[in-house]
């Protein structure tokens, strides 16, 4: 266990404020999960407590010494366990680590980071000496002051609760549960191959602030996923994937799913999907499976509302966005029936946890409610660019050797007020498509026009499912199909989906993230046949 | 210790904590120096020191690879136990084919620029700076990242295979757009040394584009004639690149399958003149001469004169079709054709688009390689051989295969665009029958 108290008598932390805001005093905070502390592993535990403590010590007190007005130290671990298997053969076992020391630095008005593999005081000092000459090198290039929103000083520890770490699980056993789906796989005439994997990932760090703060977080995430293929005799083949969504949690995630429980059925939707006729396009009545319309949310509201894109500071990469500052409170985004809430509480969700990397408590807030766009998504640098007092606790880096920013927390949508089941959407279907799944996904740069596919596809007649179809896909305009959005299940059907991996800025970062929601119908959206092109 | 050595020492080890396993350990010491703006001010930057320490480790055909991030001798041994632990535990892979013996090896010249490799944040901020003031000159608004630095890469097997390879690489990318949101440019680049990146140059392109581009006029979705910049060239030829695989060719899963088994290898299926070639000891793309388990990259002829010539092999697939392996290109060259500029290709066109960039590309149909994406920072029109003026985004639906059947005519000259995977040159492209298929609000 880390000795803070030698931490921060060793470190001349608090003193460090001045200029970015008074500390405020900590609010009284919900009770953090039960259990241990979070560690990182034994095996990999890098350095004795007081040397830790030592070390960020060491970087804050040299930032400090060389101009900084603010500065964050973070000693980050992740690891990532991943297993792949092809039909009855293990194809790869990989274990990737990374640990080092990053130290953001704010001096002369400009922001400054460096960091370092090697986690000594000696390290800690050419770190802080680096991230002081990049703040220096970018002085004066500012258009506006760099001005933190006040947080409050926190100690506090938080891990995910799980009750079976997946790294403490045999990798042969790991394997075995994916080596288990082929033979059963397999009966299935005209499936030709199974492509299965799991993940595992543990993300630990340690967060000192200049302004006193220190927190220790431990995030595991874990996933496992198959893709069956399907394969005739005239060569064409498509591929069915299981729709298990990645979620923080233990191992006892993956086993008490239905992965094998599935496998039949996901190989014969492949071998339906082969022989289904292809989609004729136009416009038809859509109703999304929480398993699709996940990524139609994190596209086409996550990223809209990531202030900095709206603003203009992801213009050169990711892109900006339609859902500009101008229109908050104004934007009809969608329909009354939908309230999208941005969140890093929900249980299991990828992007939990109890404070952000700038040491701000996660919170919960509305992006649309009734239809209306009414918030977005900050970090401290930013919530004063909208007026507002205090950061929404967005910041995240990816690892050492990253600068952390704003990134996508999670971001769901409300369940209706009526217990609708997807069964209710199908029943008051005249003429429809159900997608399940995610296929392939596309969309421009400020987020107006979209094009996503799925896994399943089925045609809706009066009220009933009728067959499968292939070759689907959906274009719409962001705001003209939210607006069109006429059903929405009820708290039963919702469902929490979501990704390990979402890019963002340069170089790029990976945020895991979860999106929540219930089936959902959208009037009269474009269907377009994805199988025609192309030929030479 | 430098990477070989350390590579050397984790050989050592894993002959010390495995014995009678084989192994493979890769090594790479960096940096990366990052500049980033955005909203014509400097954001954020960051002086990254990189370490990447990978072992695999093989016990018959069980397998495993463990990589983390620490030099100390103590945590290279804890490595090598770890991924040897993991190979014990891993079931049998009956396609591992075991580390590689010493491989023949030459050294591309021209990889490593020491300057670049250390490049100070003043320099990167001074180039900002100049796009910046570049921006503000015209009346428009610049974002953009400026990144150097480089790696030494090594790699050493149980077996005696010894590989190291020097790299450096600046980038330099602007995004300029106007500040009603209404007109949008881009304009970059990347060299091995730094000196040779033209912030100015890119910025000029960058802001012109943006003022040229405001204020589009509508154009409609249909079937165009395209001249598409390098940078929208490069974006196609990556899932190229991924069609371009034996194994999947050979089991019916890609554009290059035959129909009835086979692959479709010396079929005549791009435009006359169109040779894409891998060749990392090509000047114009010096690149790594091995591949990431350490087999020598021979330059490949990939298409020839529009004739599929080679498909990438694994060593696996190699020895079970009974062909040679032929690893992943570390660099890709699109050979230049007749046109002397964009110009006299846009020259060429009767009534057409030039389109300057695409963006978030996806796959939509591996078996006829079409993808979905979006064009991006400046679409103008073409009529009667000269730029009309600017017109709406488009999402597209098209196959990179069909991009080079119908292309009609490519500039001599091949421009090196920032990728991610091979180095990569291409020329920018004239083609036909282009499917845009809808119009995209975005600017």
């Amino acid at each position: 266990m880390l000795s803070r108290r030698a931490f921060v008598i060793q470190s001349s932390l608090a003193a460090l404020g001045a200029g970015c805001g008074a500390a405020v005093a900590p609010p009284s905070v919900p009770p953090l999960s039960p259990g241990v502390p979070p560690r990182p592993p034994e095996t990999t535990r890098p350095a004795p407590e007081p040397t830790i403590a030592a070390i960020l010590g060491r970087a804050l007190d040299e930032a400090k010494r060389a101009g900084a007005t603010y500065a964050d130290a973070r000693m980050h671990q992740r690891r990532h366990e991943n297993i792949r298997v092809r039909e009855d053969h293990v194809t790869d076992v990989s274990s990737i680590e990374t640990y080092g020391l990053a130290l953001r630095v704010l001096a002369f008005g400009a922001w400054g980071f460096a960091s370092s593999p090697r986690v000594t005081e000696a390290d800690a000092a050419d770190v802080a000496k680096r991230a002081i000459a990049v703040a220096r090198a970018n002085s004066g290039a500012q258009k506006r002051k760099i001005e933190l929103a006040p947080t409050a000083v926190v100690t506090e520890n938080w891990h995910t609760s799980m009750s079976v770490d997946p790294f403490a699980v045999p990798l042969a056993d790991r394997a075995a549960l994916l080596l288990a789906l082929w033979p059963e796989a397999k009966k299935v005439k005209g499936l030709a191959f199974l492509d299965a994997s799991t993940q595992a990932s543990d993300e630990w760090k340690l967060l000192a602030t200049s302004e006193g703060s220190l927190i220790e977080q431990r995030i595991v995430r874990v996933g496992a996923d198959y893709t069956a293929t399907a394969k005739n005799d005239k060569g064409e083949f498509v591929t069915r994937a299981h729709e298990l969504p990645p979620m923080q949690a233990g191992w006892e995630y993956i086993t008490g799913a239905s992965l094998l429980a599935d496998v039949r059925k996901i190989a014969e939707d492949a071998v339906e999907k082969l022989a289904a006729p292809s989609v004729t396009p136009g416009k038809k009545d859509l109703i999304l499976a929480p398993s699709n319309l996940w990524l139609t949310i994190h596209e086409s509201v996550g990223h809209p509302t990531e202030l900095d894109r709206a603003l203009g500071y992801e213009a050169g990469y990711a892109g900006t966005s339609f859902a500009t500052v101008d229109k908050l409170g104004k934007l009809k985004y969608a329909s009354d029936l939908v309230t999208i809430v941005a969140d890093k509480t929900t249980p299991g969700g990828l992007a939990t946890c109890a404070y952000d990397d700038e040491g701000v408590r996660t919170q919960e807030w509305p992006l649309v409610q009734k239809g209306l766009l009414v918030g977005y998504q900050t970090t401290r640098e930013q919530a004063g660019w909208i007026g507002e007092k205090e950061s929404r606790g967005t910041a995240y880096a990816q690892d050492h050797e990253a600068f952390p920013f704003q990134r996508m927390p999670n971001v769901s949508l409300r369940p209706g007020e009526k217990p609708l089941q997807l069964g209710d959407l199908i029943a008051a279907t005249d003429d429809g498509i159900l997608i399940s799944g995610n296929g392939s996904w596309s969309i421009d740069q400020q987020r107006y026009n979209f094009q996503f596919g799925g896994q399943m596809f089925y045609e809706v007649k009066k009220g009933k499912v009728t067959r499968a179809l292939k070759d689907v896909a959906y274009q719409a305009n962001s705001l003209e199909f939210w607006k069109s959005c006429d059903m929405v299940g009820g708290k039963e059907s919702w469902q929490l989906h979501g990704s390990l991996s979402d890019g963002k800025g340069e170089p790029p970062q990976s945020n895991a993230v979860s999106h929540g929601c219930p089936p959902a119908r959208f009037r009269a959206v474009n269907i377009i046949n994805t199988g025609r092109r192309g030929a030479a | 210790m430098n990477p070989a050595e350390v590579a050397a020492q984790i050989v050592a080890l894993i002959k010390q904590h495995a014995p009678g396993a084989e192994g493979r350990a890769t090594v790479t010491f960096g940096r990366n120096n990052e500049t980033r703006f955005a909203a014509n001010e400097i954001t954020t930057a960051g002086d990254v020191e990189m370490t990447r320490i990978a072992v695999t480790v093989a016990r018959g055909k069980r397998h495993a690879t463990a990589s983390h991030t620490r030099v100390e001798t103590a945590a290279l041994s804890d490595l090598v136990k770890r991924a040897a632990t993991m190979a014990s535990l891993a079931p049998e892979d009956p396609e591992w084919m075991g580390v590689l013996g010493p491989q023949v090896l030459r050294t591309p010249a021209g990889t490593f620029d020491a300057a670049t490799f250390a490049l100070s944040s003043d320099v990167r901020a001074e180039a900002a700076k100049k796009v910046i003031a570049a921006a503000e000159g015209k009346g428009v608004v610049a974002a953009g990242f400026y990144t150097a630095g480089g790696a030494t890469s090594a790699l050493a097997t149980t077996a005696g295979l010894v590989a190291s390879h020097p790299s450096s690489e600046a980038s330099l990318t602007v995004t300029a757009r106007s500040p009603e949101g209404n007109g949008s440019g881009w304009a970059g680049a990347e060299r091995v040394a730094a000196s040779d990146l033209d912030a100015a140059a890119l910025a000029t392109v960058a802001v012109d584009k943006a003022v040229r581009s405001r204020k589009p006029a509508a154009a409609e979705p249909k079937p165009w004639k395209v001249v598409l910049d390098p940078a929208c060239v490069a974006e196609m030829m990556a899932f190229f690149l991924e069609a371009l695989d034996a194994r999947r060719a050979d089991e019916g899963r890609s554009f290059f399958s035959k129909k009835g088994g086979g692959t479709r290898l010396g079929e005549k299926m791009f435009a006359s003149g169109m040779t894409l070639k891998g060749d990392p000891f090509d000047p114009a793309t010096p690149a790594s001469p091995y591949d990431g388990e350490g087999l020598a990259i021979e330059p490949t002829t990939f298409v020839e004169n529009g004739t599929l010539r080679s498909l990438v092999t694994s060593r696996f697939w190699a020895q079970k079709t009974g062909t040679q392996p032929r690893p992943r290109p570390s660099a890709l060259h699109l050979l230049g054709g007749e046109a002397k500029s964009v110009d006299q290709l846009i020259a060429m066109v009767d009534r057409g688009l030039y389109v300057t960039r695409f963006w978030y590309t996806r796959w939509l149909d591996p078996q006829t390689m079409t993808i979905t994406g979006l064009t991006r920072d400046g679409v103008f029109l073409i009529e009667k051989g000269v730029i009309k003026g600017p017109v709406n985004n488009f999402r597209f639906n098209e196959s990179p295969a069909a991009v080079l059947a119908k292309a009609k005519a490519w500039t001599q000259e091949t421009s090196r665009l920032p990728a991610r995977g091979p180095v990569m040159r291409v020329p920018a492209i004239l083609t036909e029958d282009f499917h845009m298929a809808s119009v995209s609000a975005a600017v």
